[in-house]
C-alpha cells in the first residue's frame, strides 16, 4: 500500500478513536494525505469542496425533511398512529408489541429521525407494554430496532446522501424501492415478537370495533397523509424530490401549528434553529467526504477495494456477502451518514463489475447499516432507546440478538432477492 | 475575560439569528419556486441557484454554531471510559485538532476560493452576484469556529488547572 493511503487511514482512525468530530476526523486525514501525496495543494481541494459539495438543489431535501419530522415529532401525531395501530394490530397475542413495530416504522418514516422514533413512540409504549407484563428488555429491544425501520421507509433523509454520493441514482427511485423491503424487516420482527408473545403468554389488547377502527384511521391520515405528498408528487413527476419535501414543511405547518395547534408560534424560531443545527452537522460531513472521495479517486482506493475483493472470490453470491459483513462491522461504530458517504464510493466499482443495481445497492447498505444503528458499543438508537426504557444494554443484550437474526434474514433477502427492491421501481419505470 | 465573554455571548445570537433566518429563508425560497412555477406559470429562475447557495451558508455557519452547541458527533466509545481529568486533557487536542480543521480548511482553503472568484470576476449565472461574495461562507465559517476554539480552550484549561469549580 503506498504511503498517502496508509496516512489516510491510520490518521482517521486514530482522530476517532479520540472522539474528533467525524466530519473533522475526515477532513483532516485527507488534508495529510493529499499533502504526502505530493504536487497538489491539499488546501485548495479540500476547502473549496466544503461550500460547492453541498451547493446542490437536490441536497436542500434533507433539511426540508428534518424540518418536516421536527413538526410532526411533537406528542399528538405519536398517539394518533398509536390509536390506529392499536385498532388494527392490537387484538392478536403480544399485541402491544405489534403496535410498537407499526407505530415505530411509520414515525420513522414521517418523522425521518430513528431516535425520535423510539423516544417519542417507545416512551409512550414501554411503560404501558410493562404495564401489561411485556419484559422490560423485550421492550427496549423491539423499540429499538423497529425504529430503525423507518429509515429503510421512505421518505428518507439517507437516500438523498445515498443518491448524492453516487451521483446517478434517482432519488424517486430509491424511495421506491425502499418500500417493500421496509415492510419485510417489520413484519419479520413482528414474526419474532409473535413467537416471544406466544412463549411468554402476552396477551392481546383489547379489541377494537370497526367503526371506532375506522374514526381512528381518520385521526392519523393526515399525518400519514404526508408520505403520500412526498412519493406521490415526486413519482407523478410534477416535484422533484426537494420540491415536494418543501410542499411537505408547509402542509406539516398548516397541520401542526394551525390545525393540530400542538406547535405554537413562538417555537418555530427554535425548531429552524434546531433544523439548521440539524443539517448543518450532515452537510459538514458531506462536504468533508466530497474531498476524501476526490484523494480515493485519484488514488484508485475504489478499484483496489474491488480488484482486491475479487481475487479472494468471484462468486456473486460469496463478494456480496462479504461487502455485506464489512458494512454490518463498519455500522457497529460510524453512524450511518458518514457510513454511507464513505463506503458508497469504494464499494461502486465492485457494484458495476457484479451488475447490481445502484438502487438496489442503496437499499442493501441502508438496510445493513441500520443494524448498526443498535448494536453496542455506538448504536445510537439502541442507547437511547435503553435510557427511554430505564435498562440497561448489558440487559438488553440477549432480547437483542433474537432480533438481530430477524433483521439480518431480512438484509439477506433484500440482497439476494433484487425484486424486493426493484419490484415497484421497475413497475413505475425507473 | 469580561469583554471575551460578552463576545462570546454576542456571536452566540449572532449565528443563532442568522441560522433561524437563513433555514427560514430556504423554506420561502423553494416554496415559491413552486408557487410560481404551478400558480403562476412562469417559474422563477433565481431560486435554484439561490437556494444553493443558501444551503452552503446554512451548512458552514451552521457547523460553526453547532460546534458550540456540541453537535457534531464522535465515536465516544474509547472517550467516555476515560476518567475526567484525561477527558479534559484529550479535549483539549480535539480543540485544537478542530481549530487546525479550520484554520487550514475553511480558512486558508476559503481565502483561496474566495480570491480566485474575485480575481476572475465570476458571477453567477442567473442572480448576477459576484461569486466571491457567495464564497465568503467558507472563511467565514472558518473564523467563528475559531472563536469557539478559543472559548473551549480557556474553558477546558481553567478546569484542569484549577479543577471544576
Amino acid at each position: 500500500m503506498e504511503l498517502p493511503i496508509i496516512i489516510l487511514i491510520v490518521s482517521f482512525l486514530i482522530l476517532l478513536i479520540m472522539n474528533v468530530p467525524i466530519a473533522v476526523c475526515i477532513g483532516l486525514a485527507s488534508f495529510w494525505a493529499i499533502q504526502s501525496s505530493g504536487p497538489v495543494s491539499a488546501v485548495n481541494v479540500l476547502g473549496p469542496r466544503l461550500a460547492s459539495g453541498i451547493n446542490s438543489f437536490a441536497l436542500l431535501a434533507i433539511p426540508f425533511f428534518i424540518l418536516m419530522g421536527q413538526f410532526m415529532g411533537k406528542g399528538g401525531i405519536a398517539k394518533r398512529l398509536i390509536d390506529f395501530a392499536e385498532a388494527a394490530v392490537g387484538r392478536f397475542p403480544g399485541g402491544l408489541a405489534f403496535v410498537n413495530i407499526l407505530t415505530c416504522m411509520f414515525f420513522g418514516a414521517i418523522s425521518g429521525s430513528a431516535v425520535a422514533a423510539v423516544s417519542s413512540i417507545g416512551g409512550v409504549m414501554m411503560p404501558e407494554m410493562e404495564r401489561k407484563g411485556y419484559d422490560k428488555n423485550f421492550n427496549i429491544a423491539l423499540s429499538s430496532c423497529s425504529a430503525t425501520v423507518g429509515m429503510v421507509i421512505p421518505p428518507s433523509n439517507i437516500m438523498i446522501v445515498y443518491a448524492t454520493v453516487t451521483g446517478t441514482v434517482s432519488v424517486a427511485a430509491l424511495f421506491l424501492a425502499g418500500i417493500i423491503p421496509g415492510i419485510i424487516i417489520g413484519l419479520s420482527l413482528m414474526v419474532v415478537a409473535g413467537i416471544i408473545s406466544y412463549k411468554e403468554g402476552y396477551g392481546a389488547a383489547k379489541k377494537i370495533g370497526f367503526k371506532e377502527t375506522v374514526a381512528r384511521l381518520l385521526k392519523a391520515l393526515p399525518g400519514l397523509f404526508l408520505i403520500v405528498i412526498v412519493i406521490g408528487g415526486v413519482l407523478s413527476g410534477y416535484f422533484t424530490p426537494t420540491e415536494a419535501a418543501s410542499i411537505a414543511v408547509v402542509y406539516s405547518f398548516i397541520l401542526a401549528v394551525l390545525i393540530y395547534q400542538e406547535v405554537d408560534f413562538s417555537d418555530i424560531p427554535d425548531i429552524l434553529l434546531k433544523t439548521g443545527e440539524t443539517t448543518a452537522v450532515v452537510m459538514l460531513l458531506i462536504g468533508a467526504s466530497t474531498g476524501m472521495s476526490w484523494f480515493m479517486a485519484t488514488q484508485n482506493i475504489p478499484e483496489l477495494v474491488s480488484s482486491f475483493i475479487t481475487s479472494i472470490s468471484s462468486n456473486r453470491i460469496v463478494i456480496l456477502m462479504m461487502i455485506n459483513v464489512i458494512l454490518l462491522f463498519v455500522g457497529t461504530f460510524l453512524d450511518m451518514s458518514p457510513a454511507v458517504l464513505i463506503f458508497t464510493p469504494i464499494f461502486l466499482p465492485i457494484v458495476h463489475e457484479l451488475g447490481l443495481s445502484l438502487v438496489h445497492f442503496g437499499i442493501i447498505i441502508i438496510a445493513n447499516l441500520c443494524i448498526g444503528l443498535v448494536t453496542p458499543p455506538v448504536g445510537t438508537v439502541l442507547f437511547v432507546g435503553v435510557k427511554v426504557g430505564d435498562g440497561k444494554i448489558s440487559e438488553v443484550f440477549s432480547s437483542l440478538l433474537i432480533m438481530f437474526v430477524a433483521m439480518i434474514f431480512s438484509l439477506i433477502l433484500i440482497t439476494y432477492i433484487p425484486k424486493i427492491s426493484m419490484f415497484l421501481p421497475n413497475l413505475l419505470g425507473f | 475575560m469580561e469583554y471575551l465573554e460578552k463576545f462570546f455571548e454576542y456571536r452566540n445570537k449572532v449565528l443563532k439569528y442568522f441560522l433561524i433566518f437563513i433555514v427560514g429563508f430556504m423554506v420561502v425560497t423553494v416554496t415559491w419556486q413552486v408557487f410560481t412555477r404551478l400558480v403562476t406559470g412562469s417559474p422563477s429562475v433565481w431560486t435554484e441557484e439561490a437556494s444553493g447557495y443558501l444551503l452552503s451558508w446554512c451548512g458552514l455557519i451552521g457547523a460553526a454554531y453547532a460546534y458550540g452547541t456540541n453537535a457534531h458527533v464522535g465515536m465516544s466509545y474509547f472517550f467516555r471510559k476515560l476518567d475526567r481529568k484525561k477527558q479534559k486533557l484529550l479535549d483539549l487536542i480535539i480543540t485544537i485538532m478542530v481549530a487546525y480543521f479550520a484554520y487550514n480548511l475553511l480558512i486558508r482553503g476559503g481565502q483561496n476560493y474566495v480570491n480566485n472568484a474575485f480575481i476572475n470576476n465570476q458571477t453567477s449565472p442567473t442572480m448576477n452576484l459576484p461569486v466571491g461574495y457567495l464564497n465568503l461562507c467558507l472563511p467565514v465559517s472558518g473564523i467563528f469556529i475559531l472563536t469557539y476554539s478559543l472559548e473551549f480552550f480557556i474553558k477546558d484549561l481553567r478546569i484542569l488547572i484549577w479543577g471544576n469549580k
